[in-house]
């Protein structure tokens, strides 16, 4: 996907209906940090990582 | 960190972690096993890792525990495992019993919140995956 900043990603994943409906349970890693801001910057060749709830043990 | 494919051999690790520490004078050693309990008519509980996340979280619990004079361990299973068997061992090694009790439960209920990793359950040779009992990670919500 082709987008500069995180806000872009998520307006992009939020017109696909399906997706969009689990993006409010989901966090975000990107290079696998968690990242907590939309508007962080991205660079050719980051890996975003969608992660849905969790249930380790 | 140790991630294996199925079931822990729980024996051994505790086993094994007992022995890699029995010269480095702590005087508490607490571990912490998580079995499959049979319900719900499963066969099986079946694990999916994001092992670069993991391996995050893990550093930064063990920089905790470093600050604390403490050491935590983890093994967690991939893939089927099926019920009465472990898929979980965790322990916390320190010099006093305080520290050790209140870390371990820290560390595993953050584990449980935090950690990337997905539960499914088998049924008929079907995962299906736990959404039920799952939880949202900090930060999530971030993209809606």
């Amino acid at each position: 996907m082709e987008a500069s900043t995180l806000t872009e990603v998520s307006n992009r994943l939020k017109a696909d209906s399906e997706l969009s409906l689990w993006l409010d349970k989901c966090a975000v890693a990107l290079n696998d940090t968690m990242v907590n801001d939309l508007s962080t910057e991205l660079k050719d060749g980051d890996r975003v990582s969608i992660l849905p709830p969790v249930c380790g043990g | 960190m140790e991630l294996y494919n199925g079931p822990l051999d729980t024996k051994e690790i505790f086993g094994r972690w007992l022995d890699e520490q029995a010269k480095s004078n702590y005087g508490a050693y607490i571990p912490f096993v998580g079995t499959i309990r049979a319900e719900d008519d499963i066969e099986a509980l079946s694990f999916d890792i994001y092992e670069p996340v993991l391996q995050k979280w893990f550093d930064e619990w063990q920089e905790k525990a470093k600050a604390l004079g403490a050491v935590v361990k983890m093994a967690h299973s991939i893939g089927d495992v099926p019920v009465h068997t472990s898929s979980y061992v965790s322990a916390v090694f320190s010099p006093k019993r305080r520290v050790a009790l209140e870390l371990i439960d820290e560390f595993v209920e953050d584990f449980k919140a935090n950690a990337p990793i997905w539960k499914y359950d088998v049924k008929n040779g079907e995962r299906i995956y736990a959404e039920d009992r799952s939880t949202p990670m900090d930060g999530a919500g971030l993209l809606s």
